[in-house]
């Protein structure tokens, strides 16, 4: 048993965290709002060339192979950070699922920083009678800027996993900005013949891949919250410690202090969770643990990222302060796991983790 | 980042295992399950089979017959016990008042209390609270003015876990009320409680039981030789005692086996009712396995000899836990739970009423909830 992270995992972090602090200072994050892309092409490059886009690419497919843990050390810096580049779609599940489908030309494209991959949506979309799919995805994160969207459909052929080019005439993109800052966009998809498209997988595998993007996605956003709890606690302590109010630094009010606390268990507990996804990420029996560390994370977001925009007191309410952008993404990140009682149905269903005699 | 165990630590779990299976008498181990009370003379005898096993003090030295676990065995040890369940080694002699004998006790006083409290041959009760000494320990007022061989103590004590079962109780006591601060002025003594002048009275609290009391002292006479450590210094043995309160303290496996209960009263309830209730206890459980991974954090991170604040995280989450669970307990087991054993009547069917108001105080003794938040803030956050 061992506490601290491995001398790897350790270099991993402080490159991520370096490249990030010399690179994206929280201003230069926020202008990426009323940019057109909303997110950093530089950034992006930069991080192709640590080799951080083929992380979670197979060994056998020339990548690094990061296990949960290194995944999740990733996911948490660019969390504490802010970051609003579409590494979940595509330098974490679109890698994954074009390296085990074999399309080793376009996984060369993602990651080298050349080509954009968005997965549109974890629901499986109705392929009519005839063969051709009709379907609008709304908030589609990252769509706006993606060359290529993975979509899983299942119709009268069965299950698949399929590759569209976002440029095709039967789509169409109306590009947006989320709460949370992050580029989006909802795609109209008008009788897309079936036929004419790249099926990277069907039946079980498409299942299996579909499994493994839902696992991958629920460890990424996970440790992302967890980086951005951490930066919230850590600016409202020192929110706290500096702002004077009855003649003292607020931080001497116990009624602060004890909800400062809380924030801190919130915390332990959420970093604790995202350990757990991490550890099973390769365990398929292991559904239940993910489904309580996804409670948690969920919970704990809602307390922290709340807590610091109340502890701000006004200044946590505006758009240019950094706390504000911490709770919207943490809020967005709950809606996306699903909240704490959808995460408690899923739980009971699979019969709970308490079992004793 | 590694926080699965070793397979030595696993070899040992099998071996607690099979000994609570072979050893843990089953009518005891129904009452622990069933959250009742349990009697001194089984209490006494439990300890006495681990004393026997040389396991009864985990967290003494092996020179004074400690097991020489490593923490993480430790850690095990005690789950074992919340899951099987069974008994605890009783705290006060084994976690309390024996690491500071052992650490700040006369050779004599170690020769004489340590191997009778291992073996339970003398039941301790801990004599801190005041009535006007609680969260505010150093406030305390019981005296003790020496006087030849003896000091002479006065005063009343409250809250003493079992102190109707207790020999001898380690106490506060004041004696120097001038000191420059509260806390310079307090001495550590061992009283035995069949000297004159003793009076314990029952306090009945709200699940009906008698487990905690009052001491009350009038002109007790102990032998300077029971004093523990230096005159007025008290108060630094009192925090090295807490400190080792602290630890531990998560008991998820008492909460584990409440969910259990109430998983089981549940299924038998109508769907809806049913599905309500396995929800609500999907909350408490995902807590539980993620707060283990918390604990065993917090355990891997351990060095020897250094209190970490962060435990008090283990204490916080893991009593709100324990109530939540219990609470959900009463309420999944319907009527069949609204009777409550009362002293003098029939035992009640089930004791998940008397469960759940036992563990309101769960939030209160061993640092109260927000007196560990405040450690929290200031320790961890420096607030």
């Amino acid at each position: 048993m061992r506490a601290e992270l491995t001398e790897e995992q350790t270099l991993l972090r402080e490159t991520v965290a370096r490249l990030l602090a010399d690179t994206y200072p929280f201003e230069a994050r926020r202008a990426l709002l009323h940019s057109p892309d909303g997110w950093s092409r530089d950034l992006w490059s930069a991080m192709a060339e640590l080799g951080l886009l083929s992380l979670a690419v197979p060994e056998e497919a020339g990548g690094l192979n990061a296990g949960g843990i290194e995944l999740a050390i990733v996911a948490e810096a660019l969390g504490a950070a802010l970051s609003a580049e579409p590494v979940l779609p595509t330098a974490v599940s679109a890698v994954r699922m074009l390296a085990a489908t074999g399309r080793m030309d376009t996984l060369e494209a993602l990651t080298s920083g050349q080509s954009i991959v968005s997965v549109g949506t974890e629901t499986w979309l109705e392929v009519a009678a005839d063969g051709h799919l009709t379907a609008e995805l709304v908030s589609v994160p990252w769509a706006n800027t993606a060359e290529r969207l993975l979509l899983f459909v299942q119709g009268p052929d069965g299950t698949a996993l399929i590759a569209v080019d976002t440029d095709r005439p039967e789509i169409t993109r109306r590009a947006h900005r989320t709460f949370d800052g992050l580029a989006a966009a909802d795609v109209n998809i008008q009788a897309l013949n079936m036929g004419t498209t790249d099926v990277l997988a069907d039946g079980d595998a498409a299942r299996q891949l579909h499994r493994e993007a839902r696992t991958l996605r629920e460890l990424w956003l996970a440790a992302e919250a967890v980086g951005l709890m951490q930066v919230a606690l850590d600016a409202t302590v020192e929110h706290l410690k500096s702002r004077v109010q009855f003649g003292k630094p607020l931080g001497e009010f116990q009624a602060l202090q004890h909800r400062c606390a809380e924030m801190l268990i919130a915390l332990e507990q959420a970093r604790s969770a995202a350990i757990l996804a991490a550890s099973v990420l390769d365990d398929p029996s292991a559904e239940r643990d993910r489904a309580a560390a996804s409670l948690v994370i969920t919970e704990s977001a809602r307390i922290v990222g709340q807590a610091a925009v109340q502890l701000h007191g006004g200044i946590g309410v505006t758009d240019e302060h950094k706390v504000g952008w911490i709770f919207r993404r943490l809020t967005m990140i709950g809606l996306l796991l699903g909240d704490a009682d959808e995460q408690a149905r899923r739980l009971a269903q699979l019969g709970g983790i308490v079992d004793l005699d | 980042m590694d926080l699965s165990f070793s397979l030595e630590d696993l070899a040992f779990r099998d071996e607690v295992r099979s000994f609570l299976r072979d050893q843990l008498p089953a009518g005891l181990r129904q009452r622990m399950s069933e959250g009742r009370v349990i009697s001194k003379s089984d209490l006494v005898e439990w300890q006495q089979t681990l004393n026997a096993r040389g396991w009864a003090t985990p967290s003494w030295p092996k020179a004074w017959g400690g097991p020489g676990w490593s923490p993480v065995q430790r850690h095990m040890f005690l789950d074992e016990l919340h899951s099987a369940p069974a008994p605890e080694p009783l705290s006060f002699n084994v976690s309390m008042l024996g690491p500071v004998l052992i650490e700040y006790g006369s050779e004599e006083q170690k020769q004489r209390f340590l191997p009778r409290a291992a073996n339970l041959d003398d039941w301790w009760a801990q004599g801190f609270s005041e009535p006007g000494a609680g969260s505010d320990l150093a406030a305390l007022r019981t005296s003790a003015v020496r006087s030849g061989d003896d000091y002479v103590v006065n005063g009343q004590k409250i809250w003493q876990g079992m102190a109707q079962h207790a020999d001898w109780m380690f106490t506060l006591v004041r004696t120097d009320p001038t000191a420059p601060k509260r806390q310079m002025g307090i001495t550590f003594l061992l009283i035995d409680l069949r000297s004159p002048g003793i009076s314990i009275r029952p306090i009945i609290t709200m699940d009906g039981r008698h487990e905690v009391n009052e001491v009350f002292l009038d002109d007790v006479r102990v032998p300077v030789a029971n004093r523990v450590g230096l005159e007025n210094q008290g108060w630094t043995y009192a925090k090295f005692l807490l400190s080792n309160e602290r630890t531990g303290i998560a008991r998820l496996g008492m909460t584990k086996r409440l969910i259990a209960r109430a998983r089981a009263c549940a299924l038998q309830l109508a769907p809806a009712a049913r599905d309500d209730i396995l929800r609500h206890l999907a909350h408490i459980e995902a807590g539980v396995r993620v707060l283990e991974i918390t604990q065993l954090r917090i355990l891997a991170a351990q060095q020897p000899g250094v209190p970490d604040p962060r435990s008090s995280i283990l204490k916080v989450k893991g009593v709100e836990l324990r109530q939540a669970a219990s609470e959900i307990l009463l309420q999944a087991a319907g009527p069949q739970a609204y009777e409550m054993s009362y002293e003098g009547h029939d035992e009640a069917p089930m004791e998940a009423a008397a469960n759940f108001l036992t563990l309101r105080a769960a939030s209160i003794y061993g640092g109260a909830s927000e007196v560990q938040k405040t450690i929290l803030a200031k320790s961890v956050l420096g607030l």
